[in-house]
């Protein structure tokens, strides 16, 4: 039956998959200290190659970050040759082909699921309604582009489980120390785990804030393939959506040798993209991703792409080319209904008006718990930039930056916020606004980071020792990281509980000097809710989510007068 | 006792050595009694340029050692060596929160020389591991002169007996047990609730575990440290010092040059002397008159006629 002897390019196909999927986990470890303040690479690459990021950062906010310029060749070479990136780039893309590769169905019931269906119209709505959401200022597309869904699954989930994972084996290793006579395990495992350890582990095993919902969604889209071939590709992908959008006239088409086909269909039993390889005058390159598995099944290798613009000899093939843009026939027309556009925008625009009209839109409340990165842009503006990718939580040295749950509201969910009980702000790092690919975070040098304030620390007398317990500690002075201490103190003699009198140092802040890095609530030694807190007051990129009159910076006493 | 405290009271451990709990080291610092207790180097002139420093800060770390009768007094061939520089901070080499590199990888090429056969470096700093150690200038310098310089493997604390008067028990980092020798290379600083972090508390950086409740006694949780590791060799770094806004610091305009590094086997005599680089008493400073109280060392460094080299 079918030969099972695979042709080259399909090697060719694995072959780039498995390069670009090593690329993407090779960035993504070097997304990380090496060793001072710098990035171990051009861990943005996959994003800047995005032109679905591109397009939404640059419609909504009317900025775009230079180096997604890249972008462009994407889409560029997607005008002219197809869908290729889907198939052949896209780290996404391989995962779903694996899963799809895995499981195990009969031919026969790929050969009726396999083919085009209207539902994978889907996509290109959903794509329009996040693009008009993003023409009025709201950028939601990173709940759903491909590498903000790959890149924060792995930072959130994947990478932090198979660190803990790797590390408990060797620490058990360690720990039982299994051996024979003299010759123990560890001398092997241990050399090993150091490589590792140097090189691929976590400094620090991360620990994240709402890594169940982003584990339960990651994993229900990687199932879906058992249903269907390539589910979140077929039906989901907005990026997938776009490219197919500008691969409606590609110049490498496939083509059916008539004069061999007996219209077995079994070409379309492991089509990926659902792209009609099977009807004659029926392909859909909007939906192919040139994976040649229809050229691979084919008994008689009666499928094959080439360069070829329908209707076209000779000279006239450019000509042709271009008028098939307006004019093309119908199996390349992407098929949209006008209602259905027009629900899908109607539900962007809804969406903007939601977040306006929600309590934290337009500044009406501000969340204490809302505490940005250094660097990140005012709140709507950040909110039109940011695609929650995650690179600035993988990037970040002390684990501070988590993805919001609901200290942004319904918009913010999975944009960057720091946790001070589980990290800090570095005050000589600037990872996460190197690593940022739509400068939601904008690119600092350190000096100027250092002059930024993300939020302002207070004291809780109520729970901080010196004041409560009549204790010593000042743990939070030690580690306050500004030249000038914003933390300082005051010997105060204070009761015990047996009467007498105790000399202890009270910490106070000089909200002058804070910079919100949250150093002290981190180090505070009263684990579950600290003696100092950090909330988003005062930060530096919002003029309204203020405390003093902009002068209070001379003004201690001035007011009595 | 007053003569030489230390000195009677190593003995007293030593008739005493098979019944007692003896911290890990003790037996090699008992070996080392013989000889200066205390070696001061100071450079006559302050030299500007980094290069200058550099030079300064290895003549002054070789002077100093050689004063005790040099590192062979203290490392035998094929011991594995664990040197403890402060590592604490993200800061760089001239704002005087952590050791001066240079120090630290003369120690580690006087190890060497001594015939030791591996030299670990390593702390638990308070700032990220990775760019504190890159940043610090530390373990590019003790790499290059050949020691195992990475950071911590949190795998690698474990609970250990201290014994100690507040801490009974507390996480320690393994690897810096299982060695033959421990250097301690602390760094003169201003800290805001001991008044100075020298050579006792940085011994705080091989200790895991919630380090920052050590503050609600910190004299009495130090000193337990110092009981239990007694390092074998103390080298203070007083090259710079950092006056103001310790331990962190980050302001140059803090950072005094003292133009001193100083070597001994006393370490409360050491953590003395140093309390001076900073215009202190060691009266002054809790830690160190708990471990004169403990016996661990005397607080008056004078009685042990320190070898001064002027260089």
């Amino acid at each position: 039956m079918v030969k099972k002897d695979i042709s080259w390019p399909v090697w060719l196909r694995r072959a780039s998959q498995t390069g670009f999927m090593l690329l993407f986990l090779y960035l993504f470890i070097q997304a990380a200290y090496h060793p001072i303040n710098r990035l171990g690479g051009r861990v943005t690459l996959f994003f800047d190659l995005d032109p679905l990021a591109f397009l939404s950062a640059w419609i909504a906010s009317h900025q775009i970050a230079s180096s997604m310029l890249l972008a462009l060749i994407t889409l560029g070479a997607t005008i002219i040759f197809g869908r290729w990136f889907c198939g052949w780039v896209c780290p996404v893309g391989t995962l779903h082909n694996l899963m799809t590769a895995w499981r195990k169905s009969p031919a026969k019931a790929r050969l009726t699921v396999g083919g085009y269906t209207k539902w994978q119209k889907s996509k290109y709505y959903l794509l329009g309604g996040l693009l008009v959401a993003a023409l009025l200022g709201l950028n939601l597309v990173g709940w759903f582009d491909p590498f903000s869904f790959f890149y924060r699954s792995t930072a959130i989930v994947l990478y932090p489980t198979a660190n803990d994972g790797i590390k408990s084996l060797f620490t058990w290793i360690y720990q039982a120390d299994p051996g024979v006579g003299k010759a123990r395990l560890t001398v092997v495992t241990e050399p090993i785990y150091e490589v590792l350890r140097r090189h691929v582990l976590a400094t620090s095993q991360p620990h994240f804030y709402g890594t169940f919902l982003i584990a339960l969604i990651f994993f229900a889209i990687l199932l879906l393939n058992l249903y269907r071939a390539r589910f979140w590709c077929r039906y989901i992908c907005p990026l997938g959506a776009l490219l197919g959008v500008a691969a409606k006239n590609p110049i490498v088409r496939l083509q059916r040798n008539d004069e061999i086909c007996n219209n077995c269909r079994l070409c379309v039993t492991d089509c990926q993209g659902g792209a009609n390889p099977d009807i004659a005058e029926g392909w859909k390159p909007s939906e192919c991703f040139y994976c040649w598995n229809c050229h691979e099944s084919c008994p008689h290798h009666a499928v094959t792409f080439r360069v070829d613009i329908p209707g076209a000899k000779g000279f006239t093939a450019p000509f042709q080319w271009l008028r098939n843009f307006f004019r093309s026939p119908r199996p390349m027309q992407l098929d949209l209904k006008r209602r259905s556009l027009l629900v899908s925008g109607a539900a962007g625009i809804g969406a903007v008006l939601l977040v306006h009209t929600s309590a934290q839109g337009e500044g009406r409340e501000f969340n204490p718990a809302l505490i940005r990165p250094p660097g990140a842009v005012g709140e709507d503006e950040f909110l039109a930039k940011c695609i929650r990718c995650g690179e600035c939580m993988k990037v970040c040295p002390t684990n501070a930056i988590h993805p919001a749950m609901s200290e942004g509201g319904m918009a913010g969910l999975w944009t960057p916020v720091l946790k001070m009980r589980i990290g800090y702000c570095d005050y000589e790092c600037t990872l996460c606004s190197q690593a940022c690919p739509t400068h939601a975070i904008q690119k600092l040098i350190v000096e100027d980071k250092q002059k930024l304030r993300i939020g302002t620390a207070f004291f809780d007398r109520n729970r901080c020792l010196p004041y409560a317990s009549a204790r010593s500690c000042i743990v939070c002075e030690e580690h306050c990281p500004t030249p000038k201490k914003a933390i300082w103190f005051q010997e105060v003699q204070v009761m015990t509980p047996d009467g007498s009198y105790a000399t202890v140092k009270q910490p106070r802040l000089n909200p002058d000097l804070c910079t919100g890095c949250g150093i002290c609530e981190n180090k505070c030694p009263i684990s579950d809710e600290r003696g100092v807190r950090i909330t988003s007051v005062g930060e530096t990129r919002n003029p309204k989510n203020q405390i003093f009159l902009p002068d209070a910076y001379s003004g201690y006493g001035s007011g009595q007068n | 006792m007053k003569d030489c405290p230390r000195r009677t009271f190593l003995k007293t451990l030593a008739l005493g050595g098979a019944a007692l709990k003896l911290g890990p080291f003790a037996w090699d610092a008992l070996a080392a009694t013989s000889g200066p207790a205390l070696s001061i180097a100071h450079y006559r002139t302050s030299p500007k340029e980094p290069d200058g420093i550099s030079e300064e800060s290895q003549r002054l770390t070789r002077e100093a050692i050689a004063g005790l009768g040099g590192m062979q007094r203290f490392v035998n061939r094929g011991d594995i060596v664990w040197v403890k520089p402060n590592i604490g901070w993200n800061r760089r080499p001239e704002q005087a929160a952590t050791t001066n590199p240079d120090v630290v990888a003369t120690v580690i090429s006087l190890c060497y020389q001594a015939g030791a056969k591996r030299v670990i470096v390593s702390d638990n700093p308070c700032n990220p591991a990775v760019p504190s150690f890159a940043r610090s200038g530390i373990q590019e310098a003790a790499q290059k002169a050949g020691a195992d310089c990475f950071v911590m493997d949190d795998r690698k604390f474990k609970s250990t007996k201290l014994n100690g008067k507040v801490l009974p028990v507390w996480d320690v980092y393994a690897d810096a047990l299982g060695v033959n020798k421990f250097i301690n290379i602390p760094i003169a600083k201003n800290h805001g609730l001991c008044k100075a972090t020298l050579g006792i508390k940085n011994l705080m950086g091989v200790m895991g575990g919630e380090r920052n409740r050590f503050h609600q006694d910190l004299s009495n949780t130090v000193v337990d440290l110092a009981a239990f590791f007694r390092p074998n060799l103390v080298v203070l770094d007083g090259v710079r010092v950092l006056t103001a806004n310790g331990p962190s610091g980050g302001n140059l305009a803090d950072v005094q040059r003292r133009d001193t590094v100083v070597a001994g086997v006393d370490q409360v005599a050491v953590d003395s002397f140093g309390a001076t680089l900073l215009g202190l008493k060691p009266q002054d400073i809790g830690y160190i008159v708990e471990a004169s109280n403990r016996k661990l060392g005397t607080m008056d460094f004078e009685s042990l006629k320190p070898r001064r080299a002027e260089l």
